[in-house]
């Protein structure tokens, strides 16, 4: 009877609902609500926290458009983007090759590895602030002692300087994660697959090319979207590393809406630049996803 | 229908009786106080104040919860509008203009003036909050610069340390000196990023040079793209390409270590270095001398001075006059000197009597540098602090200094090589626009 009772119950597409309602609600509390809340800010003339604000169309929309500012941090936003997903992928598909290898040690590494990543941010980027010092820190020392610069380059006090070392700097601290994510994926490939293939007389590369590549494909795919979406999102360490400066010369898309909507206080404006940049994002994410499906079938 | 009545009228004398008895007197007014102070020694400090308040007024009860200066804002904002704001804050001038919008913040002159006709308190702590006809915050500790240096580095170069450059030009000379004796590889810390640091930099230079209003007379006028403004800028330049490299990235330490580190000659600091100073092993307090910030020949004494204060929301009769009752606790001198010990050399008595307290005076580190400390507070009191040196204040200052404009003016001058001139024009156009 009972067993009868929990096949029914089970079987209910209304169980499955039950289920299912708490993340559902959740979802709609943490992310359609502020979303749909920031469209509705996006029409209104909300400056300071606490206004009801006045219904202005799209004035919103063709200021922001028309802000030389928006522009370049949109340029900015691709350069940091584009820099931290290839990097990041490039050091985490090769540290995942590494450590997929048996040598000594292996098991220590993949242990410590994700340091960076586990490590708070506000630490990480008080640390190199004070490592990449020109006058105290010890990068400058060691490049001068070894005769690789003359005279001490201020990596985060030149606008010349401070955006490869912001992006090297979110590098070092990300590129574990997606390492041990291809890692995972290159641990499960059968390995009859590989002596199959030495059998059949295919080189490393070949290997490599038709055997560890197609296994890891679908894992790169979501790696490289992951590492994309959240590099755009990047705030705190930009933040804490340069506030976005000297001058905007590290100002992305997040910083940009930060100072808008908490320097400035113009919220209005700067919720109509995150609706700017969540289309952005939604339409790289389908564009992307659309096109690498299209590629596997 | 008779029992009914006789019970209703027990019952009622009853709650007669309760409402009146001592037991609910004895019910404390609770109050939730915010700051921003989250050092924990500052926290550990509060709490002992307060607890030595509550022992003396058991029918008080304050209980501190610690915000950041980052959040503060959003913070507030949000638990004003959900009916949850606390019962008082502390705050500084800008925040207070910013959050006064929101219509939460309650006018405080009852209780300022209470204090006055008891203390001394400072114009120039006071008169930032003094606006639109009301006192919005009670001013409790200031914070302000000097011009710090080595002693040792003056004698190395030849130079008396009694006699710290007091014009702008004594200033450059100095610097050029001790660069050139190779005493030192730079002349002076110049913090540049879009930090306070960087602002107030500026501001303490712009003072002296009486270019201290950003507003004219009419609280919408932009008066800030001036000759003195442009004749600062220049000079400021010229400190700027004697500060080491990197210093467009520089907040409020790196000044400060180098100094320390023997990287510099002098830095234009706020008090809270003294903390720093302390306890270095290169650092000996008898090596640390201070001036004023040095003017021009026909400038005036002057530097930023920031009056934290603390501000009122809540309406609550009752809580009200608790707050009043803890704020004339709090200034009394012997409480307020201890209280300002909360971080020694950084917070500045705002009257004239704490800063006579022995508790102030008796902390270790006060004594340990009593001379640069007792000329802080007399530089305290020619202090200003941008947007806030007129009567009215335009209740768009927050935008004005949210966006560190003054230091944002100067990294246009050193990012893209434009004229004094050229970058004052365009701070001034962005302030006409914040305000607008």
């Amino acid at each position: 009877m009972i067993e009868k009772i929990k096949r029914k119950v089970l079987e209910d597409p209304l169980f499955g609902y039950f289920l299912v309602a708490p993340i559902v609600l959740w979802v709609f509390a943490t992310l359609f609500y502020p979303l749909l809340r920031a469209i509705y800010m996006s029409f209104l003339n909300i400056e300071f926290l606490g206004e009801r604000g006045r219904f202005i169309g799209w004035e919103n929309y063709a200021r922001i458009l028309g802000d030389k500012e928006f522009g370049l941090s949109f340029i900015r936003t691709l350069i940091w983007s584009g820099a931290n997903v290839l990097l990041q992928i490039i050091l985490a598909f090769f540290a995942a090759l590494v450590l997929d290898l048996e040598f000594k040690g292996q098991k220590f590494i993949r242990n410590w590895i994700l340091l960076p990543w586990v490590i708070p941010v506000i630490v990480l980027a008080m640390i190199f602030r004070w490592m990449l010092d020109p006058s105290l820190g010890v990068v400058n020392y060691v490049l001068e002692k070894t005769n690789i610069v003359s005279s001490p380059i201020p990596f985060l006090g030149s606008v010349d300087w401070v955006m490869i070392t912001a992006i090297l700097v979110n590098t070092w601290r990300w590129f574990p994660f997606y390492a041990v994510m291809i890692l995972a994926t290159l641990q499960i490939i059968p390995v009859q697959l590989y002596e199959a293939a030495k059998i059949d007389g295919a080189s490393p590369f070949q290997q490599f090319c038709y055997i560890t590549l197609p296994h890891i494909m679908p894992v790169l795919v979501t790696v490289i979207l992951i590492c994309s979406l959240w590099a755009v999102n990047v705030f705190d360490m930009i933040w804490l590393l340069t506030r976005g400066g000297p001058g905007n010369a590290t100002q992305t898309f997040p910083i940009f809406i930060y100072q808008k909507g908490f320097q400035e206080y113009r919220l209005s404006q700067a919720a109509t630049a995150a609706v700017f940049m969540f289309i952005l994002l939604l339409i790289y994410g389908t564009v992307y996803l659309r096109t690498i499906t299209l590629e596997e079938k | 229908m008779k029992k009914l009545k006789v019970v209703v009228l027990m019952v009622s004398a009853v709650a007669l009786v309760l409402s009146i008895s001592p037991v609910y007197a004895k019910n404390p007014v609770k109050l939730i106080l915010w700051h921003q102070e989250q050092p924990p020694h500052r926290v550990k400090r509060y709490q002992e104040i307060l607890d030595m308040f509550m022992k003396e007024y058991p029918d008080i009860n304050i209980v501190q919860h610690v915000q950041t200066w980052g959040e503060a804002y959003t913070k507030t904002m949000g638990a004003i509008q959900a009916g949850k704001a606390p019962d008082f804050q502390f705050t500084t001038p800008d925040f207070a203009a910013n959050i006064k919008r929101s219509g939460a913040v309650q006018p405080i002159d009852e209780i300022i003036q209470l204090l006055q006709e008891k203390y001394h308190i400072y114009e120039s702590a006071s008169a930032p909050y003094h606006y639109e006809g009301h006192y919005w915050a009670v001013p409790l500790y200031g914070m302000n610069h000097l011009l710090y240096y080595r002693k040792s580095v003056f004698k190395e170069g030849g130079l008396d340390p009694k006699n710290p450059p007091v014009t702008w030009t004594a200033l450059l000379n100095t610097i050029n000196r001790l660069v050139a004796a190779e005493v030192v590889p730079h002349g002076i810390g110049v913090p540049v990023s879009k930090t306070y640091a960087g602002d107030q930099f500026i501001y303490s230079l712009l003072v002296t040079n009486k270019a201290e209003h950003l507003f004219g007379e009419k609280k919408d006028e932009i008066i800030f793209d001036n000759p003195k403004t442009i004749e600062t800028y220049e000079f400021w330049k010229k400190l700027y390409d004697t500060s080491p490299l990197g210093s467009l990235a520089w907040q409020w330490v790196e000044p400060q270590l180098a100094l320390i580190g023997k990287e510099t000659a002098f830095g234009i600091i706020l008090g809270g270095f003294l903390g720093h100073w302390d306890g270095q092993a290169e650092a000996l307090p008898e090596d640390l001398a201070a001036g004023f910030v040095p003017r021009p020949e026909d400038g005036q004494s002057g530097t930023v001075y920031y009056s934290n204060g603390v501000m009122l929301y809540t309406k609550d009769k009752a809580k009200q006059e608790a707050v009043k009752t803890f704020l004339e606790y709090l200034f009394q001198p012997e409480v307020m000197g201890y209280f300002l010990n909360a971080q020694p050399g950084l917070f500045l008595p705002i009257t004239k009597e704490a800063s006579e307290a022995d508790s102030y005076w008796s902390d270790p580190m006060v004594q340990r540098y009593a001379d640069i400390i007792k000329l802080e507070i007399e530089q305290s009191r020619y202090g200003k602090l941008y947007g806030f040196t007129r009567d009215e204040v335009n209740p768009n200052i927050g935008r004005i200094a949210g966006q560190y404009l003054l230091a944002q003016t100067a990294q246009k001058m050193v990012i893209e090589g434009v004229s004094a001139e050229e970058a004052v024009k365009w701070a001034a156009d962005k302030m006409r626009e914040a305000i607008r």
